[in-house]
């Protein structure tokens, strides 16, 4: 990521481009920004979204997560920032763009030690299990493509034919046959379900589990969190390589003075 | 439950066997398995499957706890809790163990012989039968007449709504006689040293021997060579070659290495190649599978 000092350079894209540059209102952030962003911009964009993590994080202290008050006020929050949450909205690129890039800034500023990268992730935890609540059923499908898991959603057929075992199989559904017509159920490899899987909590056939829409989310989430940690451990190594470098700068800045005046014993 | 001198007995094997290997093929699509006795308790089930040898130690322990509906040590008495809501996995369970029930543990482990093993079971239902159950214990002569008094005095009209009871209860009776019990620690571990089908049992003498399944219910236990029967058999084996002309240029070892065909533990290392055998064939189909789609010929 660079960013230069003074005039403010910005990509321009079609419309075409920009769609398909953020495809949806939320995102794993497996790549990086490429762009250019002035320091300005940068200072901005990071104030913003701690404001939005603190919030994220006062929310669920005050409000139960999923319930009502939490959902409206919390998609007041984010809207107020003018950060991406809702789809099939117009403009959305702005939104969208800034909630990618700050992501990215918070990182490298929470990749520090144990304690901020647990708050950090906790929080943009909580943030996408709201924006995949309000994600419209016929996104889903895409979303998790491009987040490369490899879930698909199993025809009504599929579905009618083993109603019974799922009914049976999942505590998250109540039971009802409804229900279950209403619900997508997704065909996935037992070995990625296996918070559910261990504790009987879905049903298996064949080496594959059905997992019901309202226990994708957990699984999703898993892999966020997976996905998130082992990204922050790389940063903050990076980070230390990067301090050290600058330690070792200074040090050879101090020898060069000194060597004049013959120091070498300080080394 | 298991006296010290315990064998693994036909019908328990029967049923193990029966039920690991629906689950294992049904619930997780398991296709490569061999089944070795262990020498005296147990069996061992060697899944080796490509897919499921390179899972982690986290998924492993997940496939161990799915399969376990018996819970709790010597302390606990009440060791398998059903809920309302019953995973087809269980009630696959329950249909299999239903079948060996009466001849296992009625019949051949005498669950409820006398007053000492009833007493057990009289641990796992509600207190307020408990009375009942003794008194009419004792006018009925073996097993099988009282379990069915016992499962006429636990259904649900006669009970307080808090107790469970019904079918429910019945089936959580027969499930902690019935259902194997797996080791955690082998399963989950991929360093977990494991012992090697066709070593020896440091009780019992007898070799593991892999199970041949389409004979598995005329698997009898004091039939398995031991190591000193085998020792015997090689013994018997080089003392009619020596008479024989030709064999005096090879060494002792090659002799020894083609003779163990000849001993009882030949019908077994037959099951063993054939089990190779399969397992090689798979990996060659998915490698040519895999070639085809790469197009490399």
């Amino acid at each position: 990521m660079q960013f230069s000092g003074g005039k403010r350079k910005k990509l321009r894209l079609t419309g075409d481009q920009r769609n398909v540059c953020y495809p949806h209102s939320l995102q794993f952030y497996l790549e990086p920004p490429s762009e250019s962003i002035s320091l300005i911009e940068f200072e901005n964009l990071a104030i913003d979204r701690v404001k939005l993590l603190k919030a994220v994080e006062n929310l669920g202290v005050s409000y139960v997560k999923g319930t009502e008050p939490y959902q409206s006020k919390l998609e007041n929050e984010i809207r107020k920032l003018k950060f991406s949450f809702r789809e099939n909205l117009e403009n959305e690129y702005e939104p969208r763009r800034k909630d990618h890039i700050s992501h990215f800034i918070l990182r490298l500023a929470y990749c520090q030690s144990e304690d901020l990268r647990r708050w950090f992730i906790q929080q943009e935890m909580d943030l996408l299990r709201f924006r995949f609540s309000i994600l419209p059923k016929d996104k889903i499908q895409n979303f998790l493509k491009d987040i490369h898991l490899h879930f698909e959603a199993i025809s009504d057929e599929e579905k009618s034919v083993r109603e019974p075992e799922i009914l049976a199989s999942s505590p998250s559904l109540s039971g009802s046959k409804t229900e279950l017509e209403l619900e997508s159920v997704y065909k996935i490899p037992f070995a990625d379900a296996l918070d559910l899987f261990r504790g009987r909590k879905v049903y298996l056939e064949g080496g594959f589990a059905y997992v019901p829409l309202k226990d994708i989310v957990a699984i999703v989430l898993n892999e966020f969190r997976a996905k998130l940690s082992k990204a922050l451990a790389k940063e903050e190594e990076l980070c230390i390589s990067l301090l050290l470098t600058s330690m070792c700068a200074d040090i050879w800045i101090l020898a060069n003075l000194l060597e004049h005046k013959d120091c070498k014993s300080l080394f | 439950m298991y006296s010290p001198n315990y064998v693994l007995g036909p019908i328990k094997l029967l049923e193990t066997v029966e039920l690991l290997f629906l689950l294992s093929s049904e619930d997780f699509g398991f296709k490569h398995r061999l089944w070795v006795y262990s020498g005296r308790r147990g069996v061992h089930c060697w899944v080796c499957d490509e897919s499921v040898r390179k899972l982690s130690s986290a998924v492993r322990s997940g496939i161990v706890e799915y399969l376990s509906l018996v819970k709790g040590g010597q302390d606990v008495k009440k060791k398998v809790h059903l809920s309302e809501k019953i995973h087809p996995f269980v009630s696959k369970s329950i249909n299999i163990i239903k079948k060996y029930f009466e001849e296992y543990a009625l019949v051949d482990q005498d669950i409820l012989e006398n007053k000492e093993s009833w007493d057990k079971i009289l641990a796992l239902v509600p207190e307020t039968i408990h009375e009942n159950l003794q008194q009419n214990f004792q006018k009925h002569h073996n097993s099988l007449q009282r379990w069915e008094y016992l499962k006429k005095a636990i259904s649900c009209q006669d009970n307080t709504k808090n107790d469970k009871c019904g079918p429910l209860l019945e089936w959580e009776i027969m499930l902690q006689y019935c259902f194997p019990r797996l080791d955690i620690n082998v399963s989950k571990g991929i360093n977990h040293l494991l012992k090697s089908p066709f070593s020896v049992h440091p009780k019992t003498g007898r070799i593991s021997v892999p199970i041949d399944l389409q004979k598995v219910d005329q698997f009898d236990p004091f039939t398995v060579p031991t190591i000193s029967s085998i020792c015997h058999e090689l013994d018997a084996i080089s003392i009619n070659d020596e008479g024989k002309e030709g064999n005096e240029a090879e060494s002792d070892i090659k002799h020894r290495t083609r003779d163990y065909k000849k001993t009882s533990l030949a019908p077994y290392i037959k099951v063993f190649e054939q089990f190779l055998e399969n397992l090689d064939k798979s990996r060659k189909g998915e490698l040519l599978k895999k070639s085809d789609l790469q197009k490399d010929f």
